[in-house]
C-alpha cells in the first residue's frame, strides 16, 4: 500500500504551522505520529495535500510536573514516553497504565498523545479498503446521507476509541489550543462534536499543543480497563475510566467516563451527587455501575454485538470500583 | 556513503496501478523529490524520496534492505518493524523523510561479520521459523526487549510481541526461542 501523494512540511514553530494551516486550509491536516492518520490515508479514507507535522514545535514533547499547577503533558509525547516516565508513574500511574493498554508497542513508539486524543471515530462500513467500499452505498461519513448501521438514523454513529481521552476527562483534564493569536484553555470534553462524521469541533488554524491534568484531590483512585476481544493490539469494544476521591471512608467526588460506546467519550452525569458523603459500599458500587450502563447506547457498527458491550461497561465499572474499595 | 538513484527498479506498482479499474485520488500536490541521508546498519545512504515515500518503501526498493516485510501495510501485523534509534517502529507507517540523522536497524544489521545474532541463531535452532514471514519484525521486537530488560519474564515477552503477528507457529516456538537466548543458552 502506498500514501497517496502530499507535501511535507516540518514548520519549527507555532507560528509557521499556523500560519501553515491557514494558507492551505482544508487541504491540509496535522500529523503526530502518523499511525492513525496514514492508515486512512493509506486506503484513501483521507487525502490531503498538505502533512504539517508537530515533531518539530517547541516543547510539543514536553512532560512537565507542578505539585500546585498538576502535569502538564505536550500533545507530541509518545505513548512510550508516556509509559516510561518517572513523574506520570509517582504521581498519575494509571495514565501509563492506559497507554500501555494501547495497540501495540511498536505503535506506541511512534503514536502521540495529541494524536491518539484526536484520533478518528470508526465504524465497519467505513474503515475498509477502496475496493470493499466501492460495493455499498456511500454513508454520512463517506459524505453520503445513509447509515448502513442504523437504517433511520439520521446522523453518523462512528464510535470514538480512544483510550486516553476516557481517563484524562474523568481527571478534570484540560486542552490548550494554540495559534498566532494566542493561546486558550478549555476542558477536554469540549473538543469533541458528538458527530461520528466529523468527531471534533472545528480547529480552524489552532493546534492543541498541550493537555494539562490538575492535581487530583487527596486520596484519589483512577483506573482505566477496557474490553476488546484480544489481550493486545484491539481497540476498546467498550471501556471505562473512574477518578475517585475520598474525604476519609466517604466519597468526595466521582467521574465516569466511557469510550467506546458512542461517537465521543461519554461522562456519566450526576454521579457525584449520588455518591457524595456515601461509603463505597457494593450497593453504591451497583448503583454507579447501573447508571454507566443506561448511558451507554453503542451500535452494531464494530466488533461484538451492542448489547455485549454494553454489558460489558457495566462490569468494567464494577471492577474498577470494587478494586477502589479494596484499596 | 552509497547514493541511490531513484528509478533503479520498479517501486512495485505504485497507487495509480493497483486495483484495476479503481481510481484513487492520489492527492492533486505532486511534491519536489528531495535528497535525505539514512544511517541504516551504520551505513549512511542518500536517496532521493519524495514525500509520501515510506521507511519501508525506501529499505525494500531503493536499499533493497528486504528483511522488513510488507504484509499488511496498515501498521497491525509487525512484519515491517524495523528499530528507529533502538525502539521498534512500523517502517510502513514511518515517512522516509522523517528518519533523516535517526540510527536506523533492520533485520540485515543484526548478524556481525558473516556470524547471526543469537537470536536469529536461537530462531533456527528452536524451530521458532516456518514460513519466515514474521521473524524478522519478531526477531527485532525480542532483540530491543531483552537490550531494555536482559531478565524479562514469559508475560513480558508475550507483552514485547503483541505488535507482531505470526500465523504459522503459535507462537510457543518463538517465545521459546526469546527465552533461550535470555537465559543464555541461544548459541
Amino acid at each position: 500500500l502506498r500514501l497517496p501523494r502530499f507535501e511535507y512540511h516540518g514548520p519549527n514553530s507555532i507560528d509557521e504551522a499556523s500560519r501553515l494551516l491557514s494558507t492551505y486550509g482544508n487541504d491540509a491536516v496535522l500529523c503526530g505520529g502518523g499511525t492513525d492518520l496514514f492508515v486512512r490515508m493509506k486506503e484513501r479514507l483521507a487525502t490531503p495535500s498538505h502533512i504539517i507535522a508537530l515533531a518539530n514545535l517547541p516543547n510539543i514533547r514536553e512532560i512537565s510536573y507542578d505539585p500546585l499547577a498538576g502535569l502538564e503533558l505536550g500533545t507530541g509525547v509518545t505513548l512510550s514516553a508516556l509509559i516510561g516516565s518517572s513523574v506520570i508513574l509517582a504521581n498519575y500511574p494509571a495514565i501509563a497504565a492506559t497507554a500501555s493498554l494501547v495497540a501495540t508497542r511498536q505503535v506506541r513508539n511512534m503514536a502521540t498523545l495529541g494524536g491518539n486524543i484526536l484520533q478518528n471515530t470508526r465504524c465497519c462500513y467505513y474503515n475498509r479498503s477502496a475496493e470493499w467500499r466501492k460495493t455499498v452505498t456511500p454513508c454520512f461519513k463517506r459524505g453520503g446521507e445513509f447509515c448502513h448501521v442504523l437504517e433511520k438514523g439520521n446522523r453518523c454513529f462512528a464510535v470514538y476509541q480512544g483510550d486516553l481521552a476516557p481517563l484524562i476527562l474523568s481527571l478534570r483534564g484540560t486542552a490548550t489550543l494554540v495559534s498566532e493569536g494566542g493561546a486558550e484553555e478549555q476542558a477536554l470534553e469540549d473538543l469533541f462534536s458528538g458527530d461520528g462524521r466529523s468527531p471534533f469541533q472545528k480547529f480552524g488554524n489552532k493546534i492543541l499543543t498541550k493537555i494539562r491534568i490538575p492535581i487530583p484531590p487527596h486520596n484519589t483512585y483512577s483506573a482505566y480497563k477496557k474490553f476488546r476481544l484480544r489481550k493486545g493490539m484491539d481497540f476498546p469494544l467498550a471501556g471505562a475510566a473512574v477518578a475517585l476521591s475520598f474525604n476519609g471512608e466517604t466519597i468526595n467526588d466521582v467521574r465516569i467516563c466511557l469510550t467506546g460506546v458512542s461517537s465521543a467519550p461519554v461522562l456519566i452525569k450526576e454521579t457525584k451527587e449520588l455518591a457524595l458523603g456515601k461509603g463505597l459500599a457494593p450497593d453504591l458500587i451497583g448503583e454507579l455501575a447501573r447508571r454507566a450502563y443506561t448511558s451507554a447506547h453503542p451500535v452494531a457498527n464494530v466488533e461484538d454485538s451492542p448489547s455485549h458491550r454494553r454489558s460489558m461497561v457495566r462490569i468494567l465499572v464494577e471492577e474498577i470500583l470494587e478494586g477502589a474499595a479494596k484499596g | 556513503m552509497k547514493s541511490h538513484e531513484p528509478g533503479a527498479r520498479s517501486q512495485g506498482g505504485g497507487a495509480t496501478n493497483r486495483g484495476k479499474g479503481i481510481s484513487f485520488n492520489t492527492g492533486t500536490r505532486t511534491s519536489t523529490p528531495r535528497p535525505v541521508t539514512l544511517n541504516v546498519n551504520d551505513e549512511e545512504h542518500t536517496v532521493i524520496v519524495e514525500d509520501r515515500d515510506t521507511l519501508l518503501d525506501v529499505l525494500r526498493n531503493r536499499l533493497f534492505l528486504t528483511g522488513a516485510k510488507e504484509a499488511c501495510g496498515t501498521g497491525e501485523c509487525g512484519t515491517c518493524t524495523v528499530l528507529i534509534d533502538g525502539k521498534p517502529v512500523l517502517a510502513c507507517l514511518t515517512l522516509a523523510i522523517e528518519t533523516q540523522g535517526r540510527k536506523i536497524v533492520t533485520i540485515e544489521g543484526l548478524a556481525k561479520e558473516g556470524h547471526l545474532s543469537s537470536l536469529q541463531r536461537a530462531f533456527i535452532d528452536y524451530g521458532a521459523v516456518q514460513c519466515g514471514f514474521c521473524t524478522p519484525g519478531m526477531i527485532l521486537s525480542a532483540f530491543s526487549l531483552l537490550r531494555e530488560n536482559p531478565s524479562a519474564s514469559r508475560e513480558e515477552i508475550l507483552k514485547a510481541l503483541e505488535g507482531n503477528l505470526c500465523r504459522c507457529t503459535g507462537y510457543n516456538k518463538i517465545v521459546e526461542a526469546i527465552e533461550k537466548v535470555r537465559d543464555g543458552k541461544g548459541e
